[in-house]
């Protein structure tokens, strides 16, 4: 009995890391430094993706540490150097840039059952395309996988993927519309792509879909809407379709509540998804946030007409400790059934989340995995990780 | 003690990001009352005919807690007591000895918690507990001829603690360390000032 259940938990928590890697885009932690919303930094106004001229000087003279550079340098010269290729102004309708992210991870480190690993997870060409006020905006990512793997369930593998092919229209000052392949519109979307609030929902990492979504942006609140209409290159089985909206209103200084809902079926199955958040940024403590996430995941067999109704908790706090560092602590709660046979699966990472030099950054984080259930007990599962992050 | 040693090492690493500047150096004083979840693994013995198998025992519950704590310049320290119930199983034996009814047992649990901390910001506290815990986890079998052995009543343990200040009232604690090797704790709460 603990040969399976041990290897089931551990071997889980591996495919879970090999599989639906984490991919860090988008830092709604960020509201530590007074940036309460994505559309500040991202083209993609519910963030992920490129980062547009005010994320990349952002990130460059505020977020990043600036190590082997003069303090003659000032943060500005470090933001104006901040484009595709520095100190050269590009013409202003044309935005490429580059990320790269590797992924080196232990499973149960000093276990005889120990699993070690290092992959490219991400390789990644991106372009936005725009007028001069950003009222149309082009966006393209494409993605070289690290292997080829049949991500779309046609039983065809592929080496290359485009994860991102949008137009953006903004009306009037406050609202978006956009229209093509992006990211589905729900909850915080933590960095962690494996993180239950994610993977669980069916925000995983090759889960966008195509639809429209359209974002109204007041000053102390937001509402978005998306209409999806599945992956189009995903087996039909797969095509989730329906909707999914999400709303945050400012109450208090660095403060969000919000809320989120997501229905969407295939022939096979049924989804629907409500969840609340929080992000909560330290005002004494200037680049420190906690947020939290909560909410319940209810799945649909149709073939069986049988529905199983979960729930699932996230924590997170980002502890700046000093330009460029960051101590980070995510504890989720997973259980895929509410009612007391069920198991509960608990995860807790705790790390440090850095942006050790410009256009860098590197995360080492240990997650201890348990697992408690009513009739049994296993031991927990532990991954080591570090990932290097390196965008241009 | 390794485990105290490495909490403390981590602390003291920590604390050369603190703003040295950000504290006054009076002593300020601060009760709370909080709510907590707890949930922790510990190792399990059992035996029968002179056979033994080791396996682990998976525990989950609430407590509340009762928190006395000060705190001078960067340095604090605070004494709480914790009253706790929940639920316990038991699992990953070798199959040597057979525990069928290793389900959900009741426990109860009292503990003290002393730590000590440092202030990175107003906002947000880094510290050490030391948990005492007395708990009763009846593992009593339906099979009269099976002894089932966990350390005893009383553990003692050490965690790394995050203390997140929301507003004067409101705490947020995140606490993650062990009780011996391969047995963690974990202790997580949400605190409002007396």
């Amino acid at each position: 009995m603990k040969t399976i259940f041990t290897r089931a938990f551990q071997q889980g928590l591996f495919l879970s890391f090999l599989f639906a890697a984490p991919l860090a885009q988008a830092y709604p932690n960020f509201i530590g430094y007074s940036y309460t919303t994505c559309i500040t930094c991202h083209y993609n106004p519910h963030g992920h993706g490129p980062l547009n001229d005010y994320g990349r000087a952002i990130f460059a003279q505020e977020i990043a540490a600036r190590p082997f550079i003069s303090s003659s340098v000032e943060d500005e010269t470090l933001a104006e150097r901040s484009g595709f290729i520095p100190g050269v102004n590009l013409p202003t309708w044309l935005r490429p840039g580059l990320k790269y992210r590797g992924l080196w991870f232990k499973t149960d480190p000093g276990s005889t059952n120990s699993m070690e690993k290092f992959f490219n997870m991400q390789t990644e060409v991106n372009l936005a395309l725009h007028d001069e006020d950003q009222k149309y905006v082009f966006v393209a990512t494409w993605n070289q996988l690290h292997e080829e793997r049949d991500i779309w369930g046609k039983g065809e593998p592929v080496k290359d993927f485009m994860r991102e092919l949008y137009l953006r229209l903004r009306l009037g000052a406050r609202t978006y519309v956009m229209a093509g392949l992006f990211d589905k519109i729900y909850g915080i979307r933590s960095v962690d792509h494996t993180s239950y609030s994610r993977s669980r929902i069916g925000l995983g990492q090759y889960d966008q879909t195509h639809g429209i979504g359209v974002m109204y942006a007041a000053p102390s609140w937001d509402f978005s809407v998306h209409l999806q209409t599945g992956h189009q290159q995903k087996i039909e089985t797969a095509q989730h379709k329906g909707f999914s909206m999400t709303g945050e209103y400012e109450i208090g200084e660095q403060h969000r509540l919000g809320a989120s809902l997501m229905s969407t079926e295939t022939e096979v199955v049924g989804w629907n998804r409500f969840g609340i958040h929080d992000r909560w940024g330290l005002r004494e403590s200037p680049g420190s946030s906690l947020m939290w996430e909560a909410g319940i995941v209810q799945n649909k067999t149709k073939a069986t007409d049988q529905t199983k109704t979960g729930s699932y908790i996230m924590v997170e706090s980002m502890i700046h400790l000093t330009r460029g560092y960051n101590l980070l602590s995510t504890v989720e709660r997973l259980q895929e059934e509410i009612k007391s046979s069920s198991p509960e699966n608990y995860r807790w990472t705790l790390g440090f989340l850095t942006f050790p030099f410009q256009r860098t950054e590197f995360r080492a984080t240990v997650t201890n995995a348990k697992n408690y259930s009513l009739d049994s007990s296993n031991p927990d599962a532990w991954v080591a990780q570090g990932q290097l992050h390196v965008s241009w | 003690m390794y485990r105290g040693k490495a909490v403390i090492q981590i602390l003291c690493f920590l604390s050369l990001f603190g703003a040295s500047t950000a504290h006054a150096q009076s002593i300020t004083e601060r009760t709370t009352v909080g709510l907590n979840k707890l949930v922790w693994l510990e190792k399990l013995r059992i035996s029968k005919s002179g056979k033994f198998d080791s396996g682990i025992s998976s525990s989950s519950g609430f407590g509340v807690t009762f928190e006395k704590s000060w705190a001078s310049g960067e340095w604090g320290g605070g004494f709480g007591v914790m009253a706790a119930s929940g639920r316990a199983s038991a699992g990953g034996f070798n199959g040597s000895v057979v525990f069928a009814d290793t389900g959900e047992r009741p426990f109860a649990l009292f503990g003290a918690l002393p730590r000590g901390y440092y202030r990175l910001t107003e906002q947000v506290d880094l510290g050490a507990l030391v948990p005492i815990l007395y708990r009763r986890i009846d593992w009593t079998s339906k099979d009269k001829a099976l002894t089932v052995d966990h350390r005893g009543p009383l553990a003692t343990g050490a965690t790394f603690e995050i203390r997140l200040r929301l507003s004067p009232d409101w705490e947020i604690t995140q606490a993650i360390g062990a009780l011996g090797e391969g047995e963690t704790l974990w202790h997580l709460g949400l605190q409002f000032a007396l």
